[in-house]
């Protein structure tokens, strides 16, 4: 009766006893989304790693103050 | 009588050996965990590997956008360049075959608009 | 246009002798595997008995029953073998040595064999029988249910590469055979693919003898031969998939040569020791119940097919060895 609340760990022996194909499932599938939390702040810290420069997807923008040209908008009437 | 006890069973000469009482129980192979640790080791050793190729297939990428990046510019201005040159021998062509008639202006747009309307027919060299 | 059917004939013509003598092959395995000999008496040890087989196929009555859909009956065969073959046209057999060389290789050969139920269902439907109709059930139930792990594995492999083509699968694999990272996962593959091929020990809705090859009782003679070219074509394509998802396709070991022809060779090395575990698995295991054989692919394979999905993206995403 309600074991897994109040002796997990009794319960996951016993499951993994009865129904191990769905425990070890749970379990495989368990660490992959804890691992995306903790790796990677751990990577950051301890062993240096900085991520890569993202791949660009279009032209770089130059760094100085950009003037947005004006005088070469369409007219308004489009029928002509 | 004498005969009878020299002819009693004895044990061989150097004695029976010792009785084999230990179970012939197969070998189980390696334990589930000497299993799993083994196979985790292979696979994680694999991933790295695989990751290097990933990363070195990303760099390639990058060198293909960059290079992307770069190229483009240059053929733009080159296909501006091709195509102005084509309008122009076009122009060339229709004052050329029109001169004969009267109230022909070269270069008029056929569509009903002031707009730049880019021209539907090439003419490509003949071979 | 006749260039296309020249190749086309160039990929078939070996083909089709390779499967005839792959039934030789699994045959004089088995024999040696059961202490027996094999065919040995037509041609140089048994060498044409493949040949002998397909004429005596070709020679005997083709007995169509009266209660029979008779189209669709002649039909199946012919179904199953092309849509075995055509799965074919993706598979680079050295480097740019492909019929098609498909950017989306993977998603057109699943789609392929995934049709092949049809020739099943339409074999068993069409012949009027219980036994036959009985057999297509099973075998088509037993197909739809693989196809679910199998497309699992084939996620995992493509998440891995990043790609959809044979050949940037198997260019991947330069830096490393798929094998090594995903060998538990290769054990899961495995077992697909028997299951995915009707072969022992998962052939029970066709086992030979017992129950009179399932959904095909009522096919005889040169359909027969037809389907019987289809399985064992499935079952070269299995092989050579294998080789290419987790050997490293035509890759030849520590990069020694890179000659086109030795590459195709290589691969048909690989793909054939990929066959000679077909043949083991079949002359060693039982078979399963068709119960067992339900609960082994939805209620195993698929939650561990999930299960290393989830882990393997989630790694991937985790040490940001994503290639983009």
């Amino acid at each position: 009766m309600a074991s897994y609340i109040f002796r997990p760990f009794e319960f996951v022996r016993r499951m993994a006893v009865e129904k191990p194909s769905y425990t070890w499932a749970i379990g495989i599938g368990l660490i992959g989304p804890i691992g995306v939390v903790v790796i990677p702040p751990i990577r950051r810290k301890y062993f240096g790693y900085v991520p890569p420069e993202r791949i660009p997807t279009t032209y770089p923008i130059p760094k100085r103050p950009r003037n947005s040209p004006s005088g070469f908008e369409d007219p308004d009437d489009i029928s002509s | 009588m004498a005969s009878t006890l020299q002819t009693q069973d004895s044990p061989r000469p150097g004695g029976f050996p010792a009785i084999r009482y230990k179970r012939n129980i197969p070998k189980r192979g390696p334990s589930g965990l000497v299993i799993l640790t083994g196979l985790t080791a292979i696979s994680t050793l694999g991933f790295y590997w695989a990751s290097q190729t990933i990363q070195e297939l990303r760099e390639l990428k990058r060198e293909r956008i960059w290079s992307r990046i770069y190229l483009v510019p240059m053929l733009q201005a080159e296909l501006d360049r091709d195509s102005y040159r084509r309008t122009r021998a076009s122009l060339q062509r229709e004052a050329e075959i029109m001169k004969d008639v009267p109230d022909w202006k070269v270069g008029e747009s056929v569509y009903n608009t002031k707009r730049y309307v880019p021209p539907s027919v090439f003419v490509l060299p003949e071979k | 246009m006749l260039f296309f059917l020249l190749e086309s004939f160039i990929i078939l013509l070996p083909l089709l002798g390779s499967i005839a003598f792959m039934t030789l092959a699994e045959r004089k395995v088995m024999a040696s595997m059961q202490r027996r000999v094999g065919p040995n008496v037509v041609g140089f040890y048994g060498t044409l008995q493949p040949f002998a087989d397909g004429l005596k196929l070709l020679l005997k009555e083709a007995v169509i029953p009266s209660h029979a859909n008779k189209v669709i009956f002649l039909v199946s065969p012919f179904i199953t073998l092309s849509l075995a073959l055509m799965g074919w046209a993706a598979i680079p057999f050295a480097k740019g040595t492909a019929l098609a060389d498909l950017s989306l290789g993977v998603l057109f050969l699943m789609a392929v064999s995934s049709l092949g139920v049809y020739g099943v269902l339409l074999a068993g439907w069409s012949a009027n029988s219980k036994y036959a109709f009985l057999g297509s059930l099973r075998s088509s139930a037993q197909l739809v249910s693989y196809e679910l792990p199998l497309a699992m594995v084939i996620l995992i492999i493509v998440s891995i590469t990043g790609s959809l083509s044979f050949l940037q699968i198997v260019e991947f694999q330069q830096g490393v055979w798929l094998i090594i990272p995903l060998l538990p996962l290769s054990l899961v593959w495995f077992i697909i693919i028997l299951a995915e091929t009707n072969r022992a020990p998962f052939d029970l809705p066709e086992s030979e003898s017992e129950l009179v090859a399932g959904f095909m009782v009522e096919h005889s003679a040169f359909p027969f031969a037809f389907f019987f070219l289809g399985e064992y074509a499935s079952i070269l394509i299995m092989s050579v998939l294998t080789s290419i998802f987790f050997f490293g396709g035509y890759l030849i070991p520590f990069g020694i040569s890179s000659s086109p022809f030795l590459q195709s060779f290589v691969l048909g090395l690989k793909s054939s020791l990929v066959f000679f575990f077909f043949i083991w698995v079949r002359a060693t295991l039982p078979r399963v119940r068709f119960d067992q054989l339900m609960v082994l692919c939805w209620c195993s394979l698929l939650p561990l097919g999930f299960a290393f999905f989830v882990l393997i993206i989630c790694t991937l995403v985790a040490f940001e060895a994503t290639s983009y």
